[in-house]
């Protein structure tokens, strides 16, 4: 995340127009940057790793990367907690990092232009709203827009070691 | 336009630093009594080298000592003064004096000032001692170049009769100089009494026309020209005195030169300003030669620009191609039989390396890590083939195969990328033997076997220090005085031997010596008043791995060098660190071998894969003891410590890895698994797993690309079947089974022995 | 069209420095790491300037330089002598060897493409 974008973010105006990929945990819809996502896959056998919280799955092998897995659904306590055929796993690129994430359900790509984003009320949502870059109201559904990237990297993440946390 | 010189440091020290090693091994192989010229011509064109990049970059100090080494190798190089022990022993004090320089200004080391100035004056000294020359005529024209010069009447208009000393000539080669010089005049020839010619050309040309005809003939090194009116020199073969003959000649000739021949061969006015200004500033053409800003080259040098006598000549030489060709090649021949079979390697090797290219580590690295993914995927595939019925899928199962072949050669050949040879290590060792011998008035002959093994470069680098300590080592109290040697009927020099050798996946490094060998008594007697717990019973191996425990000593007198067992410790946690393991064998009176086994690369690992619930873990196989299955009356509980086994009268704490990790099993009894006894850092503990599933080799990922460290955990590798498997940190698990103890929740495990009754001191 | 340069050196460094600066001043340039490099170089494909160091394993600066004259189509091709020799003993050889002119080492880059833009353009 550059400083520009971390600037909008904060700002009233902010300008996050772009390419979301929406997808759902439990009863709400996020949007994640589409250049965030390097692919989207179902979900594998996962290596579990010693002493990590229930939301860290493991790792698994992305063509021979060494990918960790997060749960989503369990980090925020949504929706129900199932592996199966249709569980689906975003895989994002975050700066070269590589990390994979478990939510219910992945709906569609959709062009947001500046109108169609409010800023963030209070209390909208199960993620803090220091992650959200901003609400759009699509086909009156609404749609919450993670900072996934600020997200991921977040202390509360477990997925850097502490040192490298800011 | 302005370039930043700094980028080019980087390249200049390692260029230095490999030319510096590469002097320093030229230097302690050479005969002092009758040199080898090409080593000596390597040692000074190091120096060279050296000085031209330090004088470039800025690194005037360099700059400095080498200048006034090279003097001093140019003059023992054109065997103007013999080379003597001393002369050595002043260029390795040279290099030693450059290597504290380069680390200076590279990675801002102290440079100690006095040093450089003994260093500086040794060489001055030497320089300007009593020149021994071969043949005492020849220093005459040496010491007094600008006598000659201004003795010599201005060129003459007219003819001037030159005298050629030539080297023996074949048929071929007289009959070709002799038509081409009689381009330039008329020639008159002289066989001297040792089928060497003397020939004597009358011409109007200058000696550098004359030079330029022969030198599409012969070797001009080889010949030297002079003016009849020159005090005739009795000509002696060798080539460097030739070299200067030729420059006085040239001097002279240069001298007028520069006043009026430029303006006669030059078509241009702009030429002789130019010269004038150019030789001021450092460069300089030579005539006729034509700047111009803009013009193409074919324009510059047209038609109608009276072409040099070089250019002409080669012209003509150009119309007898095969001529030249064959001169070379019976050149290179002479030169290769003379030579013994060992410089024609070390030619091809270094052939071979200047052929070579610098890439990026971190490129290879990647390739490295692509084709470990590529034979991952080959391992995949295999492994759905064999599940398909042979015959149906005959082609299918074929092409498969060569996969897999094309595969391991493949990973083979980008492996070999990061392999040096182990001589990068090695090569350092002559020198250091020869000083600490010195030292120590000892005599030992270094002998190195298999110093082309490859290892990884990363290896390469590691394994130095660890090497460097066991060699000091071996001769510090492996090899005994000269006195002591005689007296044990042994021969008074020592020899260390230094060998590598690969064996199956792993390259073994042995430090051998024909000393005294180590003593079992003493090393129990000092073990037991260092409170480390030994018996009578331990076998010898046991006992001599006792050197490696932490600030074990068994040197009787502490001397500069090193004390055996001083830093053992640090050597074997070096070692481990790279997967490795480290033996040692001994004979009382015979000597002592120190034997590393080191795996090829760093990105692979020998690992015991172990299972524990439906979990994989791998542990690196140099770390595992040994693997038991315990019966129940090995198992003791000890109250507040919990539970021990008993493993050949020693009692070693259980780690449950299943608790450690909180992994579910089925198995929570040691008695219903395997204890994988391991060992780090000089501790050891049993590593309770539910079973084994086999030895393999792993490719070693990072963790920590993607996620984080964890504690416990040393890295990933991805399985057979696609799946990852942890690889254990073994000294970590030995801290945190130490640190508490997860069956029974008690805490802190202390490291002192357990006080129970079956325990035997 | 860009100009082609050989440079010939076995020094690394040097040879980077060379390299650089020529390329940053707008030339092609090809690499050699000693004489007989620099004449297979050639050989490839003929430049339009040979810059050669003189001291260099396996085959010198000079034997470089008469070989090069020995070919045809390096009759013509301007040639360059990098030494740390200044002496007129070595510019002799030089030029008796075929050399169009020298540099003295150590020079910095500025010089260099100076010498080089004279002869070339």
């Amino acid at each position: 995340m550059t400083a520009t974008s971390m600037a909008t973010a904060a700002s009233t105006t902010p300008s996050v127009a772009g390419e979301y990929l929406t997808f759902v945990l439990g009863e709400e819809s996020y949007g994640i940057e589409i250049l965030k996502v390097q692919e989207i896959r179902g979900y594998d056998t996962v290596t579990k790793i010693a002493n990590t919280p229930a939301f860290i799955k493991g790792v698994v092998n992305l063509r021979g990367r060494i990918v960790p897995i997060v749960d989503l659904r369990i980090k925020f306590n949504l929706g129900k907690i199932e592996y199966d055929e249709f569980t689906v796993v975003i895989i994002l690129n975050l700066g070269g990092r590589v990390v994979g994430i478990v939510v219910d359900g992945v709906s569609d790509v959709m062009a947001l232009q500046q109108e169609h984003i409010r800023n963030v009320p209070e209390l909208v949502s199960s993620i803090d709203t220091q992650y959200i870059l901003g609400l759009a109201t699509v086909e009156e559904r609404m749609l919450i827009l993670v900072d996934i990237e600020r997200l991921m990297g977040s202390q509360e993440m477990e997925l850097l070691d502490s040192v490298t946390v800011h | 336009m302005s370039i930043d010189m700094s980028q080019f440091y980087e390249v200049f020290f390692d260029e230095s630093d490999e030319l510096l090693a590469e002097a320093e091994h030229l230097l302690l192989g050479l005969d002092i009594q009758s040199p080898d010229m090409e080593d000596l011509n390597a040692i000074f064109r190091a120096a060279h080298s050296i000085k031209g990049g330090a004088a470039t970059f800025g690194m005037m100090d360099m700059a400095e000592i080498t200048h006034v080494l090279e003097n001093l190798l140019d003059k023992i190089r054109k065997q103007e003064m013999a080379l003597t022990a001393e002369h050595v022993d002043a260029f390795l004090a040279a290099k030693d004096v450059l290597k504290m320089q380069l680390d200076g200004h590279r990675l801002a080391t102290a440079v100690d000032p006095e040093q450089v100035a003994d260093v500086t004056m040794m060489l001055k000294g030497l320089s300007e001692g009593v020149a021994i020359a071969p043949v005492p005529t020849l220093t005459a024209p040496v010491a007094a170049p600008a006598a000659v010069v201004s003795a010599m009447p201005p060129a003459a208009p007219g003819l001037t009769r030159f005298c050629l000393d030539l080297p023996v000539l074949n048929e071929r080669d007289d009959r070709n100089l002799r038509d081409e010089l009689g381009l330039l005049g008329s020639v008159s020839q002289h066989v001297l009494a040792d089928g060497r010619s003397q020939w004597l050309l009358d011409t109007d040309s200058s000696a550098d026309d004359i030079l330029s005809i022969c030198s599409f003939v012969i070797d001009v090194d080889q010949m030297r020209v002079s003016r009849e009116d020159m005090p005739a020199l009795e000509a002696v073969a060798a080539a460097a005195q030739h070299d200067i003959e030729v420059g006085l000649e040239a001097r002279a000739d240069t001298k007028s030169k520069s006043g009026v021949e430029v303006q006669e061969e030059v078509g241009y006015g702009l030429f002789e300003t130019l010269e004038q200004d150019k030789v001021e500033e450092g460069y300089g053409f030579f005539a006729p030669f034509t700047p111009h800003p803009d013009a193409v080259v074919t324009t510059m040098i047209g038609d109608e620009t009276p072409l040099p006598a070089a250019v002409e000549a080669a012209q003509r030489t150009t119309r007898q191609p095969e001529k030249n060709t064959e001169i070379s090649t019976q050149k290179s021949t002479d030169k290769l039989s003379d030579k013994p079979v060992k410089k024609d390697n070390e030619k091809a090797a270094s052939t071979a390396e200047t052929t070579s290219i610098r890439v990026g580590v971190e490129k290879v690295d990647q390739l490295i890590n692509l084709v470990g993914e590529l034979v991952i995927t080959q391992a995949m595939i295999e492994q759905r083939i064999a599940a398909l019925d042979p015959v149906q899928h005959e082609r299918l199962i074929n092409s498969a195969g060569q996969l897999m072949r094309n595969t391991r050669d493949l990973q083979e050949a980008v492996m070999s990328i990061r392999m040096m040879p182990m001589d990068f290590v090695f090569s350092r060792f002559p020198r250091m033997v020869r000083d600490l011998a010195g030292k120590l008035g000892k005599k030992v002959e270094l002998v190195t076997q298999g110093a082309s093994t490859e290892l990884d470069k990363g290896l390469i680098e590691r394994i130095v220090d660890p090497l460097t300590h066991l060699v000091r080592n071996s001769v510090d109290h492996g090899i005994e005085l000269p006195e002591q040697r005689r007296a044990r009927g042994k021969s008074e020099t020592g020899q260390l031997t230094l060998s590598a050798a690969h064996k199956g996946g792993s390259i073994v490094i042995e430090v051998t010596d024909d000393g005294a060998g180590l003593n079992r008594e003493r090393l129990l007697a000092k073990a037991q008043q260092n409170g480390l717990p030994v018996s009578e019973n331990m076998s010898d191996a046991e006992v001599y791995q006792l050197i490696f425990a932490p600030g074990f000593s068994t040197a009787e007198a502490v001397t500069d060098v090193s004390g055996r067992g001083v830093g053992m410790d640090v050597v074997k946690r070096n070692i481990t660190a790279m997967n490795g393991t480290v033996e040692i064998r001994s004979v009382p009176g015979l000597g002592t071998t120190i034997s590393i086994a080191l795996p090829l690369t760093l990105a692979i690992l020998d690992g015991m894969s172990v299972s524990l619930g439906s979990n994989i873990y791998v542990i690196p196989l140099n770390l595992i003891v040994e693997t038991l299955q315990p019966r129940a009356q090995d198992i003791k509980t000890v109250t507040g410590e919990g539970r021990m086994v008993h493993v050949r009268g020693e009692y070693l704490p259980i780690i449950a890895l299943h608790s450690l990790f909180n992994h579910d099993t089925d198995i929570t009894d040691p008695t219903q698994g395997v204890l994988v006894l391991i060992e780090a850092e000089g501790r050891k503990s049993a590593l309770f797993v539910d079973g084994l599933v086999g030895q393999q080799q792993v490719v070693i990922k990072s963790l920590e690309t993607n996620y984080r460290r964890v504690r416990g955990i040393s890295g990933a590798t991805i399985m057979g079947d696609g799946s990852v498997a942890l690889i254990l940190d073994v000294p970590a698990i030995i801290q945190m089974g130490q640190s508490h103890n997860y069956i029974t929740g008690a805490a802190a495990y202390a490291s002192r022995p357990p006080q129970t009754k079956e325990y035997t001191q | 069209m860009a100009k082609t340069i050989l440079t010939v050196d076995d020094s690394g460094s040097l040879r980077a420095m060379v390299a650089f600066s020529l390329k940053a001043a707008g030339y092609q340039v090809v690499e050699a790491v000693d004489g007989q490099d620099g004449l297979s170089k050639a050989k490839e494909k003929t430049v339009d300037l040979v810059l050669t160091d003189q001291n260099m394993p396996i085959m010198d600066g000079l034997t470089l330089i008469r070989q090069l004259r020995g070919l045809g189509s390096y009759q013509k091709v301007p040639i360059l002598m990098l030494t740390t020799e200044s002496s007129d003993e070595m510019k002799a050889k030089g030029k008796a060897a075929g050399a169009n002119g020298w540099l003295v080492k150590p020079f910095d880059p500025k010089r260099l493409i100076e010498v080089v833009q004279k002869v070339i353009g």
